[in-house]
C-alpha cells in the first residue's frame, strides 16, 4: 500500500468500522523512512536496521533538515528537528510519525495528501 | 568588523597552542567569567587517515567509541568521526594536562558530547562536514561551532523557508544569484554555531531568530528564545580557501562580575601539523579572513 492510499482511506484500505487501517500505514509510513535512510546512506533498503540510533545515523544538520522538510511534504504532517533528534532509534521515529500521519488522516478522510506516492 | 586571521595570535609550527591554560587557573576560584579566547583546532579530511596513523590513535579510544565508529555505514561518515575524536581528545588532553586516553567523555542532556565532570569545566564543540573536521574549546563558558563548504550545497536550497527568516531571505534573494548560496552557507553557519553555545542545537529553529549585518559585524536577535544568551556572547565567522566557512559562538560564564562584550581572539591550530608534525592537506583548510560581532 502507498502512504497516499493510506492517508486517502479507500475502502479497501480501511477497517470496516470505519476506523483507520492503522497498522498498514504504519508499515508504509516506516517503510518510507526506511528507504529514506536508505537513499541517504546510499545502502539497500534490506540493510537499514530499524533499532540504529539517530546519532548512528551520522546525519549532519542539512540531513535531519532534509528529513524534516520531506516529511512535511511527502507524509504531509509536521515534525520539528528536535523531536526527529530526540527519538532514539529509527523505530520509534517512525512510529510517531505513523501516528501522526494516522491522526491527520482520521481528521480528513477524504483527502489526498498534498504529497506523491511513497 | 573585518579581520585577517594572519594578525590573531596562530601558533607557529608546531609549537604548543599559544594559550595553554593549567587545570588548576581553569577550575579555579577567579575564573574569569569572560571568555576571552577561543581555541579552534582544524584537521581536513584528507589527514585524518594519516594522523590515525601517526599517533596510534585507536589505541587512546573507549569502547564505546570504537563501537560507535562500526557503526557509520558512510565511509566518509567514519572517517570525519574519527578525526574528530582524535582532535577532540588530544585538544582537550593538552589543556587538561593529561594523557588522551585519560580524557572522559559524557554526553549532557542534548546529547552533545561533554567533559566528565570529574574533568576542570572547559567547554568545546564538534563539527565536521566534507572536507573538514574542527574542535573549539574555550577555558569557560559555552562554545558553539559549525563548519560548512562554502557554497552551500545546492541541496540546501531547499531548506531557506525552514533556516531563515523573511528578512534574511529578502537579504538572500537580493544577492546576485551567484552569491546566495554563499550568504545561505553564512547565515547557516552562524545559526548553527549560535543554538550550539546556547546547548540547544537544532532544538532551536533557525528561523525563529535573526542575523543582521553578517557581512559587517554580525549581530544575532533572537528576542523570543526560551534560552537567553548571556551578554557578550561573540561571534566570529571565517572563510577558508578549501571552500568553506565556519562560524564559533562564544557565551560568557554567567555571574555578576560579568563584563559586558570583547572581542573573542581565535587561535587557529593545525592539528595535523601540531600533533604529529605532518604538513598536509589541513593548512588549506585554516581560515584567512574572520568578521566579528556579538549578540543583541
Amino acid at each position: 500500500m502507498t502512504i497516499s492510499a493510506a492517508i486517502s482511506g479507500r475502502p479497501s484500505e480501511r477497517a470496516r468500522d470505519g476506523e483507520p487501517a492503522v497498522q498498514p500505514l504504519a508499515d508504509s509510513v516506516v517503510g518510507w523512512l526506511t528507504r529514506w535512510v536508505a537513499d541517504r546512506l546510499d545502502i539497500a533498503a534490506e540493510h537499514v536496521q530499524l533499532d540504529w540510533e539517530i546519532a548512528d545515523l551520522d546525519l549532519d544538520s542539512t540531513e535531519v533538515l532534509i528529513l524534516v522538510t520531506d516529511v512535511m511534504h511527502e507524509l504531509a504532517v509536521l515534525v520539528s528537528p528536535g523531536e526527529v533528534l530526540g527519538h532514539r532509534s529509527l523505530a520509534t521515529l517512525g512510529a510517531a510519525l505513523s501516528e501522526r500521519v494516522a491522526s491527520a488522516a482520521a481528521l480528513r478522510p477524504s483527502r489526498r495528501p498534498l504529497s506523491r506516492t511513497a | 568588523m573585518t579581520i585577517h586571521l594572519d594578525r590573531l595570535e596562530r601558533p607557529p609550527g608546531v609549537a604548543a597552542p599559544a594559550a595553554v591554560l593549567s587545570p588548576a587557573a581553569v577550575a579555579g576560584a577567579g575564573t574569569p567569567s569572560l571568555t576571552t579566547w577561543c581555541e579552534l583546532w582544524l584537521l581536513a579530511e584528507d589527514d585524518v587517515e594519516q594522523v590515525c596513523e601517526r599517533l596510534d590513535a585507536q589505541r587512546s579510544f573507549s569502547t564505546d567509541e570504537l563501537v560507535r565508529l562500526t557503526r557509520l555505514v558512510r565511509p566518509a561518515s567514519r572517517r570525519r568521526h574519527l578525526g574528530a575524536r582524535i582532535v577532540a581528545r588530544w585538544a582537550l588532553a593538552r589543556h587538561l594536562g593529561t594523557t588522551p586516553a585519560d580524557v572522559t567523555f559524557v554526553r549532557d542532556p542534548s546529547g552533545r558530547p561533554a567533559l566528565h565532570p570529574r574533568h576542570p569545566p572547559l567547554d568545546f564543540n564538534l563539527t565536521h562536514t566534507e572536507g573538514v573536521i574542527g574542535c573549539a574549546v574555550v577555558p569557560a563558558g559555552r562554545v558553539g561551532l559549525d563548519a560548512e563548504t562554502y557554497p552551500a550545497r545546492a541541496e540546501a536550497a531547499r531548506l531557506v523557508d525552514v533556516v531563515l527568516t523573511r528578512g534574511e531571505r529578502a537579504t538572500v534573494e537580493a544577492a546576485p544569484p551567484d552569491r546566495q548560496l554563499h550568504l545561505l552557507a553564512e547565515h547557516w553557519v552562524l545559526k548553527e554555531a549560535y543554538t550550539k553555545a546556547l546547548g540547544l542545537g537544532l532544538r532551536h529553529p533557525f528561523d525563529s531568530f535573526e542575523i543582521r549585518d553578517i557581512g559587517d559585524a554580525p549581530t544575532i536577535h533572537d528576542p523570543r528564545g526560551a534560552v537567553r544568551p548571556a551578554p557578550g556572547l561573540g561571534l566570529t565567522v571565517m572563510h577558508s580557501r578549501s571552500g568553506h566557512v565556519m562560524a564559533v559562538a562564544t557565551q560568557p560564564a554567567s555571574g555578576p562580575a560579568a563584563p559586558r562584550a570583547a572581542p573573542v581572539r581565535v587561535h587557529l591550530v593545525d592539528a595535523a601539523l601540531t600533533l604529529t608534525g605532518w604538513s598536509g592537506a589541513t593548512a588549506a583548510v585554516l581560515p584567512h579572513r574572520a568578521v566579528s560581532g556579538q549578540a543583541r
